[in-house]
């Protein structure tokens, strides 16, 4: 069997699973028992790919102090953060699944969904306000920063549902602040908290934004290819949201198929948006797409070059290979 | 006091990025309470703006995710604009070196959210937790005055 992504890395992902679950079992506001934290426990151990805690602890290999337990914590409270947009995302989006289980909100109804998120950003930022030295400013930017970019990358996307005008430059945008910056932050948190240099912190966010835009960019074109099964929701979902992502957005600039898109509405018919996603594979968009994606992987290595010599380089190259698409 | 009042509105308005479609809609008559508070604990009027923008935030967050359904008409963006006003929240705090007030209020705010989710009314009101910080920061400063 192929070593996972935090194997290949030597990263102990049961510390960070554990340390997770600590955040709500050694909560004591918070009954064992009561539905808050089993579905919170749930929610946690339905799997994921904990990429963000991944990239807490690798940033944090390339400061001069050890990787220990503040770094783990902050590594949890990453997942918890973007577990926490994940229920607020399946109530916007109405998915009934994540994960492939019933989301959240279907299990609790919708209010106690909205508050079970808003738990876990206060229960973080419970967590992290401990960090009040001037020197320790950066821990904040997980709950304050990254996480107001993922509300205006939501925003954006709200603002262009099924604006088939959205520009490449909307759509990079939005991308970036939905997806990209979370991951940039959690590099270069991991990197100040075992006191990195600035510099390095620097060039490790530009590294996780460009992979984040890299990953985002595979997410649109695994909608076109992937099955159901795969994606744990059904494929096309983003066309029959209106999510005019980049593949869509090379589609439309295709003559043939601009006004089959741009017919795509709220209520079209699964069959319609059916034929329109067999139209978009049959052309150019989704090569098109690859090449942006992999422009962006470039993006992300020359970042780090100045890297190269140090001994954590290596853990930059496997975090590439695993964003690339192939095996780490 | 309507002038710390208009001041915290500035400062929330300045805040707010403009890609949010967040409306900053605080009525001014509702953070009187909190204003008069200010100026009974006599903090200077800019911190005192600061601190009624901090509050006002997270009241906006607040009513915000008040009651939400499937069938509310503007669903998304309630709930987008209470996770970012709960965001500025800590932005502007560490903007404003505030950070011991996110401190003290971190684990009221929690609990308010622990008995909102288990379907149980709602923590203390935010005027009340804001005057605790205050009673408790003065006392702070008396001990300290004293040594």
């Amino acid at each position: 069997m192929k070593p996972s992504l935090p194997e290949t890395l030597h990263i102990d992902i049961k510390r960070i699973n554990r340390e997770i679950e600590h955040i709500v079992k050694y909560d004591k506001d918070v009954p064992r028992t009561s539905v808050l934290a089993r579905s919170v426990l749930q929610l946690i151990r339905s799997g994921g790919k904990r990429l963000r805690p991944v990239l807490v602890i690798a940033g944090s290999r390339f400061g001069c102090a050890a990787t220990g337990s503040r770094q783990y914590q902050l590594a949890a409270a990453a997942e918890f953060i973007h577990a926490a947009s994940l229920i607020h995302d399946d109530i916007i989006d109405r998915s009934e699944l994540r994960r492939g289980a019933p989301s959240l909100h279907t299990q609790t109804g919708v209010s106690a969904a909205i508050h079970i998120g808003n738990y876990m950003s206060a229960r973080v930022v419970e967590l992290l306000s401990g960090y009040t030295a001037d020197h320790d400013r950066f821990v904040h930017d997980l709950s304050s920063l990254a996480t107001a970019q993922l509300c205006l990358g939501e925003y954006e996307q709200l603002r262009h549902a099924y604006d088939y005008d959205q520009t490449l430059e909307q759509y990079l945008e939005k991308t970036r602040c939905k997806t990209a910056q979370l991951m940039a932050t959690c590099l270069r948190t991991g990197a100040l908290s075992a006191d990195a240099r600035p510099e390095t912190a620097a060039m490790l966010y530009r590294f996780g934004e460009a992979l984040g835009m890299a990953f985002q960019i595979e997410d649109d074109i695994l909608d076109f290819t992937a099955t159901a099964e795969t994606l744990g929701k059904p494929a096309g979902s983003d066309l029959v949201r209106g999510q005019v992502t980049l593949p869509v957005l090379y589609a439309l600039a295709d003559p043939g198929l601009e006004p089959y898109i741009r017919a795509i509405q709220p209520e079209t018919p699964a069959a319609e948006v059916n034929d329109v996603l067999e139209r978009i594979r049959s052309g150019d968009a989704l090569e098109r797409s690859e090449q942006m994606r992999r422009q962006y992987l470039r993006s992300a290595m020359q970042a780090v070059e100045p890297l190269r010599s140090h001994p954590a380089y290596g853990q930059l190259e496997v975090l590439h290979r695993y964003f690339g698409g192939k095996t780490a | 006091m309507t002038e710390l009042i208009e001041k915290a509105l500035q400062l929330l308005a300045a805040a707010c990025a403009p890609e949010a479609m967040a409306v900053l809609d605080a009525d001014p008559s509702e953070l009187k309470e909190t204003a008069s508070l200010l100026e009974r604990y006599a903090i200077p009027r800019s911190r005192g703006a600061k601190l009624l923008a901090l509050v006002t935030l997270l009241e906006l967050a607040r009513k915000r995710h008040d009651g939400l359904t499937l069938a509310d008409e503007r669903l998304t963006g309630r709930i987008l604009d209470g996770d970012y006003f709960q965001s500025l929240y800590v932005q502007l705090a560490v903007q404003f070196e505030e950070m011991e007030l996110v401190r003290y209020l971190a684990p009221l705010l929690k609990r308010h959210y622990v008995r909102l989710a288990l379907g149980e009314a709602g923590g203390e009101r935010l005027v009340v937790s804001l005057e605790g910080y205050l009673r408790a920061e003065q006392a702070v400063s008396r001990e300290e005055h004293a040594i």
